[in-house]
């Protein structure tokens, strides 16, 4: 799936607002999971998660509420790439 | 009115399993447990309802036999946090052993046939339902009291369903040895924790994320945030003595917007009661003031409930690791 340059953005804006962590695209691009860049605690994961449903306004499945998931960033962006082009196509279609 | 619990199908409820190869092969606890514990057990798994009413009603005189090093550590915490003159701490000390004594009977039968449950009184159950109706879930805090086993399987009775967040299995029996841990894995976990249903570890790497999951299915998570083992712990003045108190109740309420419910347990001996609170209000800033004014928030009915059931705590006489300096 093509990603959206933008949620590269957005994803770096959430960190930084929600984790107040300085980390650049390029380092957010190369790594395979947040973990890795940012030590994050269950409470730290909480406020990524919300953090993204409030920049991206979308509420994550239930089933993706999950750290394996939130972390893999690779996946989240490709997930949040389609949920972008999702709401593109919605607010088109009204 | 009675929740309907929420069904959330792939929500995996195992805790981690943690073998300790540092623990020894049986320690003092094990023989105090096998000695006592075990037999205790066998007999009201054997005469179920009738040994246990026979023995409640002495369990304030069994209490008065126990080693004085108990009641009176939890005398001087008493009277240290309460603030309260010595005669009455002592009097409130002896309540609450015989409330330990109580509620270890409680466990005690816990799996066995006759199994003696109390009628449950629900105090201004308002609290909940007005918070419920708002769609959110709900976060109730409670303290650690003798009574919240109980309160919990009474409302189970009554049709409330709530998902307690525990500290999990793996840490249960941790001081016992290595023969003791493995006959606990096989024969008292299950019969401890499958009494729960339910529940969230509070080890769990995605433990706030399931609450999130229970709570969007507008269920009820009760947390207790009298701990001070979890990592979101803060160093608080409580009843006059520098405390940790777990924010993560907090935190939970103020990302995800869910109301947060005082719940007061306690237990007299033919009926267990539940009371809730009002709401309280949490800011939802992200910013250090916003959480700070949250945590007064819950200190101040943390410890309106200490002063309205001062008896029922369940740490007067126990040792609490003091907060870490890095934490202070």
């Amino acid at each position: 799936m093509k990603v959206s340059p933008t949620v590269w953005t957005r994803l770096e804006r959430v960190i930084a607002g929600a984790l107040g962590s300085d980390v650049s695209i390029a380092e957010l691009q190369q790594a395979a999971r947040l973990d890795d860049l940012i030590a994050l605690d269950s409470v730290a994961l909480l406020e990524f998660t919300i953090g993204v449903e409030r920049e991206f306004a979308i509420r994550f499945e239930s089933d993706r509420l999950n750290r394996d998931f939130i972390t893999d960033l690779p996946a989240l962006v490709a997930y949040l790439s389609e949920r972008q082009e999702r709401q593109v196509f919605a607010e088109g279609q009204s | 009115m009675p929740s309907s619990a929420p069904t959330l199908s792939g929500l995996e409820i195992a805790s981690p399993d943690v073998r300790s190869a540092k623990r020894p092969l049986i320690t003092s606890r094990d023989l105090a447990f096998l000695f006592y514990y075990y037999p205790l057990r066998l007999l009201i798994r054997i005469f179920g309802e009738r040994l246990l009413s026979s023995l409640l009603p002495h369990a304030e005189q069994a209490c008065r036999l126990l080693p004085g090093f108990a009641l009176r550590n939890a005398e001087r915490r008493i009277i240290r946090m309460l603030e309260v003159p010595p005669d009455h701490a002592r009097r409130l000390a002896r309540q609450f052993m015989s409330n330990r004594v109580r509620a270890a009977l409680f466990d005690l039968q816990l799996g066995s046939e006759g199994s003696v449950f109390k009628p449950v009184n629900l105090v201004s159950h308002e609290h909940l339902d007005r918070a419920l109706a708002k769609g959110r879930g709900v976060i109730l805090v409670s303290l650690h009291t003798l009574a919240k086993r109980e309160a919990r399987m009474g409302l189970e009775r009554l049709g409330t369903h709530i998902w307690p967040v525990i500290r999990g299995d793996e840490r249960a029996y941790s001081s016992h040895g290595r023969i003791l841990w493995r006959f606990a894995r096989e024969r008292l976990l299950p019969i401890q924790f499958t009494k729960l249903n339910d529940y969230i570890t509070s080890s769990d790497e995605n433990a706030t994320l399931k609450a999130v999951r229970v709570l969007r299915e507008n269920g009820i998570v009760v947390i207790s945030p009298d701990v001070t083992t979890t990592a979101s712990v803060r160093p608080v003045r409580f009843l006059n003595i520098d405390f940790g108190i777990s924010t993560g109740s907090l935190e939970l309420a103020r990302l995800t917007g869910c109301p947060l419910v005082p719940m007061w347990c306690w237990c007299s001996d033919d009926v267990c009661h539940v009371e809730f609170r009002p709401e309280l209000p949490v800011c939802s800033g992200s910013g250090e003031e916003a959480r700070s004014q949250n945590l007064a928030t819950l200190v101040l009915a943390m410890e309106e409930q200490m002063h309205a059931h001062p008896d029922q705590w369940e740490f007067w006489n126990r040792s609490r690791r003091p907060v870490r300096k890095e934490q202070r």
